[in-house]
């Protein structure tokens, strides 16, 4: 049985596990709302992420929906700007990559090496088989990431990604023609080399963003970027229209639910990975060296003992040494006795000519 | 000569005493087709020192069997240097099934094949009838297999190449091996016997003539009396 092709969720782009009737991202239904996984070079994966951190003020886990890297971000929830360690998105993005590069097709991943198998040990295999995220945890700051392909906002198809200069992206939507930009922070690729860009609403360079200001009460207010007039959310979308002055602005998904009373919840953004993920670099370059494989546990191993039968399925993978056969070792017996006896006899003949 | 003796020398059929000569002797130096004493001479010894054709002690010397924490003989367990060759046991090898019939019916199972350690780079090959397998290796086994196909890769070709069995296992439409069962050569098919193997049997000679001046020239005129007095 070879594996099935992926799919995504046409909602969220968020792989779709094949058996499943809900989407395990966005909640959607996945009848007939499933869509094949576009074609990348194998070098290139997307991860689909939702981080979150928990709050110095509130301790509930606010949600960080882009790649921020200016070493302060913002509670959603009590509004409290505090200090982020930007090196956690070091262990965050390498893990990202891993279970972009990893998850299914296949228990290898997308690009299987072709000579060394590590599908048995891959943690990341049952991601768009058996499970939609994989989770990382972080000093105070944890990561969900899945695979898939970025939609679009407005009509869900699968955009045409185009990589401009120093981490820019240029979306294109096939269908109603969105064309969104997003833009990478500059110190992003001093973090993790093998980030190509981002596509994150925070991230978005195409359009202005809504003013948003926050007070030491947690009261939320949005302005317009053009006129400084309040924005009025009435839907659910991250493109909003100034009523006064009819300029659109960007709305960030956290202040978008804040708006609308809603629980703040971690949207999906994507991270666009090009080359061998660290999981999978230790996986195929550097794993002997486990305690299975050791010189000591190879020579436990070749010396097994004697009638033991060879090593069965239920043995863990690993070198042995065919058993020796049980039981008397007769050609050894007569033979030590017939050589002893000859030397015998020769001693004999030699001690008599003395 | 009595059936039975004992004393500060008995000698006798059984023998018992400081120094006791007879068929079955028990004695601090004993001598006897048994010998059993601190001192034992003969055919089947056991003492602290031992030496007979099985010498069992302390210290034992036996031309077929020795046991001892010192020792010398044909075969034997402890410390005992050995003077015939050992020429091993045969090795349990599993039912090989081919390829194909892994392939298709799915179950996993042992195939014989060659191990090619490609020395440039050292990456490993499964090759068979100097075809290389559409097969994976698992990296658990990999750099063992690499360490096992260095130290045991045959003489042609150094280090190289090694014949072994491989437990394939099919995931998906992938072939993977995950196991890899090395059947030694024998000793005597290793490179070095015959010399080490004439040393040793040499080494035996020796002490087939040391037998006969320590213990043989004693013991068999005494057991030639002794049966035809009994």
């Amino acid at each position: 049985m070879s594996a099935s092709p992926p799919s995504i969720c046409r909602n969220c782009g968020v792989v779709a596990l094949p058996l499943a009737q809900q989407c395990g991202a966005c909640d959607s239904a996945l009848v007939g709302n499933r869509r094949a996984i576009p074609n990348l070079p194998p070098e290139l994966s997307w991860a689909a992420l939702r981080c979150t951190f928990t709050c110095n003020s509130c301790r509930f886990e606010a949600p960080l929906d882009a790649m921020d890297t200016d070493g302060a971000v913002e509670c959603a929830h009590c509004g409290l700007r505090q200090r982020f360690d930007t090196e956690q998105w070091r262990g965050a993005l390498a893990f990202a990559h891993s279970v972009a590069d990893l998850a299914a097709p296949g228990k290898e991943g997308r690009n299987p090496h072709p000579e060394i198998w590590i599908g048995s040990d891959n943690p990341y295999a049952l991601i768009g088989e058996h499970e939609v995220f994989a989770r990382y945890a972080g000093d105070s700051f944890s990561v969900e990431a899945s695979s898939g392909y970025p939609v679009c906002d407005h009509c869900h198809e699968p955009y045409h990604i185009r990589q401009g200069e120093q981490g820019m992206l240029e979306a294109l939507c096939p269908s109603c023609g969105n064309r969104p930009t997003y833009a990478l922070p500059p110190s992003a690729h001093d973090l993790y080399g093998g980030l190509l860009g981002v596509v994150a609403d925070d991230q978005r360079t195409d359009r202005p963003s809504a003013k948003v200001t926050l007070t030491a009460a947690g009261i939320m207010a949005l302005n317009c970027p053009s006129c400084g007039g309040q924005l009025t959310i009435t839907q659910p979308s991250s493109v909003q229209t100034c009523s006064y002055c009819r300029a659109s602005c960007f709305v960030p998904h956290r202040s978008l639910s804040r708006a609308l009373s809603r629980t703040v919840k971690p949207a999906i953004w994507w991270a666009f990975f090009r080359g061998v993920s660290p999981t999978r670099a230790e996986l195929v370059l550097g794993a002997p060296e486990t305690a299975e494989n050791t010189k000591a546990a190879l020579l436990e191993k070749l010396k097994r003992k004697k009638g033991k039968t060879p090593p069965q399925a239920q043995d863990r993978p690993g070198v042995y040494e065919a058993p020796e056969l049980a039981g008397r070792n007769w050609p050894q017996v007569w033979l030590t006795v017939l050589a002893g006896s000859v030397a015998a006899a020769i001693g004999y003949v030699i001690t008599r000519a003395l | 000569m009595d059936f039975f003796a004992v004393g500060d020398e008995a000698k006798g059929f059984i023998a018992i005493g400081q120094v006791a000569t007879g068929f079955i002797a028990i004695g601090q130096a004993a001598t006897g087709f048994i010998a059993i004493g601190q001192l034992a001479r003969g055919v089947f010894t056991l003492g602290q020192l031992g030496f007979g054709f099985i010498g069992w002690g302390q210290a034992g010397v036996g031309l077929w069997h020795a046991v001892g924490m010192l020792g010398i003989g044909g075969r034997g367990f402890g410390g005992v240097l050995p003077l015939v060759p050992g020429i091993g046991r045969p090795r349990v090898t599993p039912t090989a099934m081919t390829l194909t019939q892994v392939q298709a019916g799915g179950e996993p199972g042992w195939v014989a094949l060659d191990v090619y350690l490609e020395p440039t780079d050292g990456s490993l090959a499964l090759v068979a009838g100097g075809a290389r397998l559409p097969m994976k290796i698992h990296r658990a086994i990999l750099k063992a297999t690499q360490r096992l196909v260095q130290t045991k890769g045959t003489a042609e070709q150094a280090g190289r190449m090694l014949s072994v069995f491989a437990w394939v296992v099919r995931y998906d439409d992938v072939l993977v091996c995950e196991r890899i069962m090395h059947v030694p050569p024998r000793p005597y098919e290793e490179p070095g016997f015959k010399v080490r193997a004439s040393f040793q049997l040499t080494g035996l000679v020796g002490l087939g003539v040391a037998w006969w001046l320590i213990v043989g020239n004693d013991l068999l005129p005494f057991l030639v009396t002794l049966f035809s007095e009994l």
